[in-house]
């Protein structure tokens, strides 16, 4: 299922892999800042995939249905950036936000925006801080809540059929028994590009070692 | 056109719309935003937005803001978590709810910044209320309910439970919010807790049974009833968990009960029963000694008139003998007549035993001795074929009664023995002391001495054996048996105090037991019987006798002892006669006499009025006989040479005491 990625170099990499940690990073503060509790984050996986691979990849990680918040982004390259987590979270991750003591009919209520801001949070944090490392123009919608399984998710999140660049990150909240993941597609086109400004970013670095 | 068209729409919107230009300033302020700002819109435009509202500059608008400017990104703020961000206001002074959505704007080459604000006041307010409406209700129900109300999603995750978690089960609500239902259920019971999409068991109103387990670790029996709901189109169930340890040891408490009551029942059942065949076997018992003794009664009448009869017979024929005396031709004559009247006697005496009427005379003696003092008569009333063990306890205690009567009964019995042995057999004889507590024996207590006949012989069947006592019942062919024998043995028992047992079962032979009391007094002397009849000497008999054929001959045998006998007919006049001073040596009164003075009361006054005057009292009757020690007594029928041993004896006892 996972192919190797032989466009990017193995520093190119380790590179996106900081890149994107980074930017995890900085969204998973953002989330512990909300929730008050730690947030532990997994290294970011790189992999080449199909929609397919993908929607079943993510269908096996857990068995009862997933709730999305996905955005879009555009710029020098697209994609989107989804933050996954069961269905069965999705009530916990509110509770944790908005605090103990709301009667779960108002949960209910009120889980459906602040599920979108939540994500919105997470995900800006962390595209922002891509975007910022790259030195990357890029703009992003507002968010979407999906609810279904891993595959529907992906079809109204992108229809093409080609293979996709897949960052994924664990994160959990152990005390809150709350788990999901994020994850980045992008769309192959980008891919060239995407490669120049990892260059260009490891450059930066290199350059700013040397003096 | 089309920029006064774009114009009039912004102000027709129904939100906020606002646009700020790369500087952060104010660049389109749509109406519904001037409506719900108390700032005029002229003074608005242009101006930087932070001096306007310097407040949020920190805030998640002020981050959205530069973000979307600088980074081109878009931002979602919702009224729950971001509540008063600008102060917005209805018409009527309430404050307006709005989420918030902020998002880079492409504007000739720049990125400005456009925010849009969503009244949601309504749908809150109204969502608020239809909440607040059922919720009043809802709660009251489950703020009061004892059991457990818990609500899970569709994972089984907690989402919400009632207060009385904390009684049942030790936690805090807060404490299981968010945790899976498993915290509660031991692992079977969490497991039929449904889960999906799908119905399945317990949500159809048959309530499930489950362990929980409480905070501390201990477990205890749920009852659970699950339903299901949804809301927002999210599936939730909800269940009530009830405590059933109280019921369930209430329901093994009155399992047991019901257990043991049917266990009660039977044992109370048969002790009934027990006590209904005992109240059976009494009822039976009580039925043939009521049966016996009138059989007694009428046994007992009869012969005591044929006794009187034959007192009289063997009277005259001794007369006969003494006034014959020189003619042989008349002595075999005598001798007949004299056998035929103590075969009579014998029969009557019989009769008298079992009626117990007859004068038993009791006395202690040994009964080991008179058993083996038996041996050779019940050798020879034996068969060869039957060999005959006797089993007498050397320490048998001595007993009271007649025993003469006693060895009859003992004879009567191994007679009986023998006849039941068709060929071959042996009776055993035995004999050993026995302490009864009135549980068997007929419910004699006391000490006992057991005389028991065995044999091998055919044996009985139960309707034969519950008869063998009466009179003249018999099994052996007509001129074989007088059907007296057990009737004997049976009378001779129950009048000495003691009873009769018989076991028999058809096939394995009799066993039958003499229980005759102890005796704890000391054998007395053998009376000494004078062979010769002794002369009266002229000495005067008061002779008190009703009976009119018994009279003449006694008075006559008397005479010829050289008495002079004195009659009176009943106790009243013999009384009157003494009081009045009749002079008399000897007074000889019958026991049963009609009038107001009977023999022994006679005796009693005579007593009293002449301490020296010798008395002799006779009977037939025994009942009265064996409590009157104080008399000599003389049993009827009886010799006339007895009368004149004991009228002498009398005589010289008091001589001496004289």
């Amino acid at each position: 299922m996972t192919t190797s990625f032989p466009e990017l170099g193995e520093i190119e990499r380790d590179a996106l892999t900081e890149i994107v940690n980074i930017g995890v990073g900085r969204a998973a503060r953002r989330l512990a800042d909300m929730i008050g509790e730690t947030v532990q984050l997994s290294v970011p996986r790189v992999e080449l995939l199909t929609r397919d691979v993908a929607a079943n990849l993510l269908d096996q990680r857990g068995s009862t249905g997933l709730v999305s918040v996905g955005q879009d982004f555009q710029g020098a390259f697209s994609g989107q950036a989804l933050l996954l987590f069961p269905e069965t979270n999705s009530l916990e991750l509110v509770r944790a936000v908005v605090g103990e003591g709301m009667a779960l009919d108002e949960i209910i209520a009120l889980e459906q925006g602040a599920l979108a801001e939540i994500g919105n949070i997470i995900l800006n944090g962390c595209l922002v801080s891509i975007a910022n490392l790259l030195r990357l123009d890029l703009t992003m919608s507002l968010p979407r809540v999906l609810r279904g399984s891993g595959r529907t998710i992906l079809a109204v999140e992108n229809g093409e059929p080609e293979p996709a660049l897949f960052l994924t990150i664990d994160f959990s909240v152990a005390s809150r028994n709350i788990n999901g993941y994020i994850a980045l597609l992008m769309d192959l086109p980008s891919l060239s590009v995407l490669r120049q400004l990892i260059d260009e970013f490891i450059a930066t670095i290199v350059q700013g070692e040397k003096p | 056109m089309a920029d006064k068209v774009a114009a009039a729409l912004v102000d027709r919107v129904g939100g906020g719309l606002i646009l700020v230009d790369p500087a952060q300033r104010v660049r389109l302020w749509n109406r519904w935003m001037a409506q719900a700002t108390p700032l005029p819109v002229e003074n608005l435009l242009g101006r930087c937005l932070w001096d306007l509202f310097p407040g949020l500059r920190n805030t998640r608008l002020g981050v959205a803001v530069d973000e979307a400017l600088t980074t081109g990104t878009s931002s979602f703020l919702t009224h729950n978590l971001n509540a008063r961000l600008l102060p917005l206001f209805k018409p009527d002074g309430r404050q307006l709810l709005y989420d918030t959505s902020v998002q880079p704007f492409d504007m000739e080459g720049e990125r400005w910044c456009f925010i849009q604000l969503d009244d949601q006041t309504a749908n809150i307010e109204r969502e608020r209320a239809l909440r607040e409406r059922g919720e009043a209700r809802y709660r009251a129900v489950v703020d009061a309910a004892p059991e457990v109300i818990v609500t899970t999603d569709s994972a089984g995750v907690i989402q919400w439970i009632n207060g009385a978690v904390t009684r049942h089960f030790g936690y805090e609500p807060q404490d299981v919010v968010g945790h899976p239902i498993a915290l509660l259920l031991e692992n079977a019971g969490a497991d039929l807790w449904p889960r999906g999409q799908s119905e399945r068991a317990g949500e159809g109103g048959i309530p499930l049974e489950a362990t929980g387990r409480r905070k501390d670790g201990s477990t205890f029996d749920l009852e659970i009833s699950i339903g299901r709901w949804t809301s927002e189109q999210r599936l939730f169930r909800t269940g009530i968990l009830r405590d059933v340890t109280e019921r369930k040891r209430v329901d093994a408490e009155l399992r047991h009960l019901n257990a043991t009551l049917e266990a009660r029942v039977e044992e109370r059942t048969a002790a009934l029963r027990a006590e209904a065949a005992q109240r059976a076997r009494v009822e039976e018992t009580l039925l043939q000694s009521q049966k016996m003794e009138a059989v007694g009664q009428l046994t007992g009448g009869m012969a005591h008139d044929f006794n009187n009869l034959l007192q009289a017979l063997q009277a005259c024929l001794q007369m006969v003998g003494r006034r014959t005396k020189g003619m042989p031709e008349v002595q075999p004559l005598l001798d007949a007549g004299r056998q035929a009247v103590d075969r009579g006697a014998s029969l009557v005496r019989q009769l008298m035993s079992f009626a117990r009427k007859q004068a038993l005379i009791a006395e202690p003696f040994d009964v080991r001795e008179r058993l083996l003092g038996m041996r050779v008569i019940l050798d020879r009333a034996l068969r060869a074929d039957i060999r005959l063990q006797m089993d007498i306890h050397a320490d048998t205690w001595n007993i009271l009664g007649d025993p003469t009567q006693f060895e009859l009964a003992v004879l009567n019995l191994v007679v009986n023995a023998r006849d039941a042995i068709s060929a071959d057999g042996m009776v055993v004889v035995s004999a050993g002391n026995r302490t009864l507590d009135g549980t068997d024996a007929k419910g004699l207590r006391g000490e006992y001495v057991e005389i028991s006949v065995s044999d091998n012989g055919v044996g009985m069947s139960p309707e034969i054996s519950s008869r063998i006592f009466e009179p003249f019942f018999t099994t052996k062919s007509v001129g074989k048996g007088t059907g007296l024998g057990l009737a004997q043995v049976y009378g001779f028992c129950e009048q000495s105090g003691g009873t009769v047992t018989v076991v028999s079962t058809p096939g394995s032979g009799t066993h039958i037991s003499l229980f005759l009391p102890r005796s704890i007094a000391a054998m007395g002397e053998d009376s000494a019987r004078i062979s010769q009849p002794a002369k009266g000497e002229g000495a005067v008999v008061l002779l008190v006798e009703d009976d009119p054929i018994v009279l003449p001959v006694v008075k006559a045998a008397l005479e010829d002892l050289d008495y002079v006998v004195h009659h009176a007919s009943t106790g009243d006049e013999a009384l009157r006669r003494l009081t009045e001073g009749e002079a008399v040596d000897i007074l000889f009164t019958d026991l049963v006499m009609p009038g107001h003075t009977s023999g022994i009361a006679l005796a009693h006054q005579a007593r009293k009025l002449r301490p020296d005057l010798p008395i002799v009292l006779t009977t037939g009757y025994s009942s009265e006989l064996s409590r009157e020690s104080e008399f000599r007594l003389l049993a009827k029928p009886y010799q006339v040479e007895d009368i004149a041993a004991m009228f002498e004896a009398e005589l010289k006892r008091r001589q001496r005491s004289n």
